[in-house]
């Protein structure tokens, strides 16, 4: 074979390994990093509120001193145009995030029914959604459920749904559907009710 | 030790071409199904997700749900296969959707909500009024008129969102009544 050939197989075969490569990493690396950007921005808001005296919902402190900003219910504001934080956010549903870590055990997240769409939705550190909860499934005024390691038997004892995670890291996205913007208020205040942390 | 240089040098070569492909194939529009101005993955947040849909979902469409839960639409051209341009006016045309809630959001070309004095960044079907026929239509263009409003200049897109979708809808996505998009002229 010419050197110009074995130079072009070598280049086409890195090539090709640098392609499925990085086909393969991009998803975690984009979890990872959204996942420490919600955090941050979470513990940023907590941290910031503690200097200036606002009082601290009692999930704000927890974020504030045990690991920033994990497994803390983070309510977003309605997304405009100055949300950069994910990509494609709809204006017309008002989302919650909880970046979870399960390795101190198991995290529960609750949030109160709204009357219209609703879900608890979790995405694993390779963005697989491997649970999701709606309204039209749950009964009662609050959804919940627990998230585990496979490996964690405490969870079995919690009661109402819960779901083994395949990776100890990942999002939950809860979402309420803004229908009509009389309800915004209503749903705000739920908003500020959703829980996530530790069991 | 030259030629040592030259293979490593070959191979970082390869590994940046390669690399550098992958990204550019991951912002290509996923799909799966094609109608229309409309391209469709069902195979968004699934497990079963090939790696380029899974790399493309995660770059253009981070944690979108499942099928069972919404199924999204996107759409980078008019019904005619022109790519949008905000120098053109369009109207978007539909009618029932078999979803119990869909909304038609637009977007600039890194995927974010573009900036307009009302927030106004969709149309849904809570907001439109429909026709006899109970058909709708919402015009686009880079006015702060417009239903949607498109950046100031350049690319943008759209995504038709169907929250809990009718299960025929998920069997076969080729034979729904999707949105129309015709383009009215351009400046």
């Amino acid at each position: 074979m010419s050197r110009l050939s074995q130079s072009l197989l070598v280049v086409l075969a890195a090539a090709l390994a640098g392609h499925l490569a990085v086909i393969h990493l991009l998803p975690g690396f984009i979890m990872s990093v959204a996942m420490e950007r919600i955090s941050a921005g979470a513990a940023e808001t907590a941290a910031r509120q503690l200097e200036d005296g606002s009082a601290l919902r009692p999930d704000q402190n927890r974020a504030v001193t045990a690991r920033a900003g994990w497994n803390a219910p983070i309510p977003a504001p309605r997304a405009d145009h100055t949300q950069r934080y994910v990509v494609r956010s709809s204006a017309d549903i008002l989302y919650s995030a909880c970046v979870f870590d399960l390795a101190a055990g198991p995290v529960r997240v609750t949030a109160p029914q709204t009357g219209g769409y609703a879900s608890i939705s979790a995405f694993a550190a390779n963005t697989d959604n491997f649970f999701v909860l709606d309204d039209r499934e749950a009964t009662g005024e609050t959804l919940s459920v627990v998230l585990h390691r496979p490996d964690q038997a405490t969870a079995a004892s919690a009661p109402g749904p819960r779901t083994a995670a395949p990776s100890q890291k990942g999002i939950v996205l809860v979402r309420y559907l803004i229908e009509d913007e009389a309800d915004l208020p209503d749903y705000v205040e739920k908003q500020s009710r959703i829980t996530c942390g530790p069991l | 030790m030259k030629k040592a240089m030259i293979w490593v040098g070959l191979v970082l070569l390869g590994l940046a071409i390669g690399g550098v492909s992958a990204i550019l194939a991951a912002r290509q529009p996923f799909g799966g199904v094609e109608k229309g101005a409309w391209t469709a993955s069902i195979e968004t947040g699934s497990d079963k997700a090939d790696p380029w849909t899974r790399a493309r979902v995660a770059v253009q469409a981070l944690l979108a749900m499942t099928r069972d839960q919404a199924v999204y639409f996107t759409s980078h051209h008019d019904s005619e296969g022109r790519a949008f341009d905000a120098a053109c006016r369009y109207t978007i045309r539909g009618g029932d959707h078999p979803a119990r809630w869909w909304s038609v959001t637009i977007y600039d070309d890194a995927y974010f909500l573009i900036e307009n004095e009302a927030k106004r960044y969709s149309v849904t079907a809570a907001t439109l009024a429909l026709d006899e026929a109970g058909r709708w239509s919402a015009r686009i263009a880079a006015d702060e008129k417009a239903d949607l409003i498109a950046p100031e200049s350049g690319a943008f897109n759209l995504i038709l969102r169907f929250y809990h979708p009718e299960p025929g809808a998920l069997q076969d996505p080729t034979a729904l009544s999707l949105p129309v998009i015709t383009r009215e002229g351009c400046a």
